[in-house]
């Protein structure tokens, strides 16, 4: 029973379950490397989003999880871009990996992931997995199934036969010497003559110093049965992978190990069905002699290829309008490093704006050989009108079939452009030909700079307000002075208040002499005087009624006309009675007279 | 780089690090040249260091920054040829086609009122203005055609830097930008998860719409528009 179960759990099929959000505009999908799990190891969840014109991903929301711890978390972009119709077209795919580690035993479930875009949710379907007890000191969890053990291979119990040379791992290298960028092909395969369960990576494969392409990965055992010196042995492929060198010296393999459990033969009588043990199998490192590519003889075109590879190069028009770019593109061809290849260099072009290639690999390995193509697509815009040339794409590379170099061209090209928005002369009437145009040349040197603000300066506009307050100025000044002219009322009211200040300033001077009558007839004059040129009354030819009426038509208010009276009554009997003081008497009364006459004048 | 910016800062003044600069771009050292103009420009704006600062990243390939330096060197100095020249140049190299045009009045009339730079439109109308209102002034008081003729002509000249200073305030209050990096999409709002409708790329000016945190609405001389981010542009002026 123990083995069945283990049997079907070790079925699932390896990072097959993928949540498909199926939506207009984006896809959004989760899978995960494998579905069988070491308590406690790590193992990958990758969320993917993709879409056109889309050039950021939102960021998913990944819900908690009780039995699953998250390590860590990064993130990948690839992007295609296209010219369609003149309209440049992106489709984006970025990737969300989250490093996960399970800590608890038994069926676990990854939720549902959710992304939001533009108002839309999108969910991934949740993902089961399977988590036994981890490799560290004890049986390694196996991805994919040990099906009926290996075929054909006689299934032994562990009791019978010893571990040593009847299960191992074994990696197997294509060549030991090569040059840098000549592919290696590495098989890692299980070797057993015992019944195998299930099994995992104790040490995943490292591949330091090495570009890696992956041909194939195992999601379960597939044993074959093989003889290998006069022994029968089941063996299962686990891995094949092609390695490029990247540097020259010596390039190590290093040591990966595999935990297997292998059935044990029945202990007593209550074990019937037996049980199984955990086994750990290490490989040796294997080093690589890495080569250098010869210095001699290096074409300037070479730019990485190791291999043998065709050149092909087109422009996709040969004339445009309106600055309009055409694209040059550039397929290699080939079996060998094509992911490893730069981009061609193409030299600049008078006229022409070359800008940075579009790259694609359309890469496959077939029989352990990686064949397929690697497209440049380099967008030209021309700076103006007439026949432009391109020059010929020439890209050197590498045979170690034959370890020398291969050079390989395509081109020159040519293509008409026309209704440039920039018209960039070729030629002019005069028949001088023009051989380019260039941004014309810096500045000399100085002595001094400009030390100036981008803020224009403040005081012109303080000098227009002053400007403005001055034409006010002249113009209230113009229309007084038309009015003095025209308007005697206006002139007499305006010329009240300087006439009445010097009348009284003689008042006081003719006190201070102690000419009582003399400053009584000032002061009376002075009163009445202002109070005729405030009004513009004639106050010397009117009756004491007539007055008392004019100054109540101009709403002066009674007890200010009693006041007003007062005083000058008060000053006609001081001037004309024959009691009069005579000249020498005390001031007082004259001063408190001529308090109460400035006082009536500040009240009108 | 960091001790050649220290040497720049610590040893050089503004006329030695303009001068520096052309130094190092008569070398080709166009990198060097850009970090000398731009430590000349810390003391303040003077047409010529943008011009050559906008020369220098022109030369390494940063066509938006170049723009925006020589539509600075332009603002302070509309006069000058080299200027006009070579933002001409650099705007041809855009990938992104300006599709704004303007009748032929309209840009003789700007081009007119460009003649002046702001500093020089403000000042002019300012001083005009104001011997107008002197000379207005006088004629109210003394009256007399001489004094009404000096005050009209110096009120229309007045005028004419007014309209001058006028349009370069409305250009600065517009808020251009160019884009400063080689591709940037345009959000159809302020946030990443928003659907993307609009590629841009180096060199493209736009005036900016609103201010949303980090993000800003721009818009182009056709009208169309979207967010981008702070970091994908450069106001042209400060």
């Amino acid at each position: 029973m123990r083995r069945l179960a283990a049997s079907f759990r070790a079925a699932l099929v390896l990072g097959g379950l993928a949540g498909i959000a199926a939506a207009a505009e984006i896809e959004f999908t989760a899978s995960v490397d494998q579905t069988t799990v070491g308590l406690g190891e790590q193992f990958q969840l990758v969320l993917s989003v993709r879409g056109e014109d889309m050039l950021s991903a939102p960021q998913p929301s990944l819900p908690a999880m009780a039995a699953i711890d998250v390590l860590g978390r990064s993130t990948s972009q690839s992007t295609n871009i296209s010219f369609i119709g003149g309209q440049m077209k992106k489709e984006a795919t970025v990737s969300f990996i989250y490093a996960l580690a399970a800590k608890q035993l038994g069926k676990v479930t990854i939720p549902a992931a959710t992304l939001s875009y533009q108002g839309h949710t999108y969910t991934t379907q949740p993902i089961e997995l399977t988590v036994v007890k981890g490799a560290q000191g004890q049986a390694a969890p196996m991805q994919g199934s040990p099906g009926s053990g290996f075929a054909g291979a006689p299934p032994a119990a562990r009791s019978q036969i010893p571990l040593e040379g009847n299960l191992y791992l074994s990696v197997t290298a294509s060549r030991r010497s090569v040059y840098v960028g000549e592919p290696i092909a590495l098989d890692i395969s299980l070797v057993t003559r015992f019944q195998v369960e299930n099994g995992g990576w104790a040490e995943q494969p490292g591949f330091d110093g090495f570009w890696t392409e992956k041909v194939f990965e195992a999601d379960r055992f597939a044993f074959e049965r093989r003889t290998i010196e006069g022994k029968t042995y089941g063996v299962a492929d686990l891995k094949r992978v092609v390695l490029f060198p990247i540097a020259p010296g010596e390039a190590t393999i290093k040591r990966m190990a595999f935990n297997v459990a292998v059935s044990q033969s029945p202990q007593s009588i209550f074990d019937m069905l037996g049980s199984a043990q955990s086994v750990r199998v290490d490989s040796k490192p294997i080093t690589i002699k890495v080569l250098p590519l010869p210095e001699s003889d290096r074409p300037v075109e070479f730019n990485g290829g190791v291999g043998q590879f065709t050149l092909a190069a087109s422009l996709d028009r040969t004339t445009t309008t309106n600055g309009e770019p055409v694209n040059l593109t550039v397929r290699l061809t080939g079996t060998g490093n094509l992911r490893m290849i730069e981009p061609p260099k193409l030299g600049a072009v008078s006229g022409l704006k070359i800008l940075t290639p579009e790259t694609k690999d359309d890469v496959r390995v077939e029989n352990g050989t990686v064949r397929g193509t690697k497209t440049f697509r380099f967008p030209i815009i021309p700076q103006g009108d007439g026949k432009f040339e391109v020059p010929a794409v020439a890209i050197a590379y590498f045979d170690p079939a034959t370890r020398g170099y291969k050079r390989l061209s395509a081109g020159p090209f040519t293509f008409a452009a026309s209704g440039s928005a920039s018209a960039a002369p070729v030629s002019e009437a005069s028949g001088l030909k023009v051989l380019g145009t260039d941004i014309d040349y810096i500045k000399p040197d100085v002595t001094s700079l400009a030390a100036a603000s981008m803020d224009p300066p403040w005081w012109p506009n303080v000098m227009m307000l002053i400007s403005l307050a001055t034409v006010g100025l002249a113009v209230g000044y113009r229309s007084h002075s038309q009015r003095l002219q025209s308007d005697r009322g206006y002139a007499r009211k305006s010329r009240s208040s300087a006439l009445v200040k010097r009348r009284l300033r003689q008042a006081e001077q003719l006190l201070k002499k102690q000419d009582e009558k003399g400053f009584h007839a000032e002061l009376s004059r002075a009163l009445l005087g202002y109070l005729g040129d405030r009004l513009n009354l004639d106050t010397h030819a009117l009756t004491r009624e007539q007055l008392r009426l004019a100054l109540a038509e101009h709403t002066v208010a009674a007890p200010t006309i009693d006041a007003l009276f007062d005083v000058v009554d008060r000053c006609e009997v001081a001037r004309f009675s024959p009691d009069a003081a005579s000249p020498g008497a005390p001031a007082a009364e004259p001063r408190k007279l001529f308090d109460a006459a400035r006082d009536v004048m500040a009240r009108i | 780089m960091i001790g050649s910016l220290l040497v720049l800062a610590l040893v050089l003044g503004p006329v030695q690090a303009y001068n520096e600069g052309n130094r190092l771009y008569a070398q080709k050292d166009y990198a060097g040249a850009v970090r000398a103009y731009e430590e000349a420009l810390k003391s303040g704006h003077d047409p010529r260091t943008h011009y050559n600062l906008g020369n220098a990243l022109f030369r390494t390939g940063r066509i938006g920054e170049a723009i925006v330096h020589y539509r600075r060197a332009y603002y302070l100095a509309p006069r000058d040829h080299d200027v006009e020249t070579n933002l001409a140049f650099a705007r041809a190299y855009r990938v992104d086609k300006s599709t704004g045009g303007s009748s032929p009045l309209a840009v003789a009339a700007e081009r007119a009122l460009r003649w002046l730079s702001r500093r020089e439109a403000t000042v002019l109308a300012g001083v005009l203005f104001s011997l107008a209102g002197l000379a207005l002034s006088a004629w109210v008081v003394w009256r007399g055609r001489p004094l009404a003729a000096v005050a009209g002509v110096l009120a229309l000249l007045g005028l004419y830097g007014f309209l001058a200073q006028q349009l370069w305030a409305a250009e600065v209050a517009s808020r251009p930008a160019v884009v400063v990096v080689a591709e940037v999409s345009a959000a159809s709002g302020p946030g990443e998860e928003f659907k993307q409708v609009l590629l841009l790329h180096d060199g493209t000016e736009v005036k900016i719409r609103e201010v949303r945190g980090e993000w800003l609405l721009v818009q182009l001389p056709g009208g169309s528009g979207g967010w981008l981010r702070q970091s994908a542009i450069e106001c042209v002026y400060l």
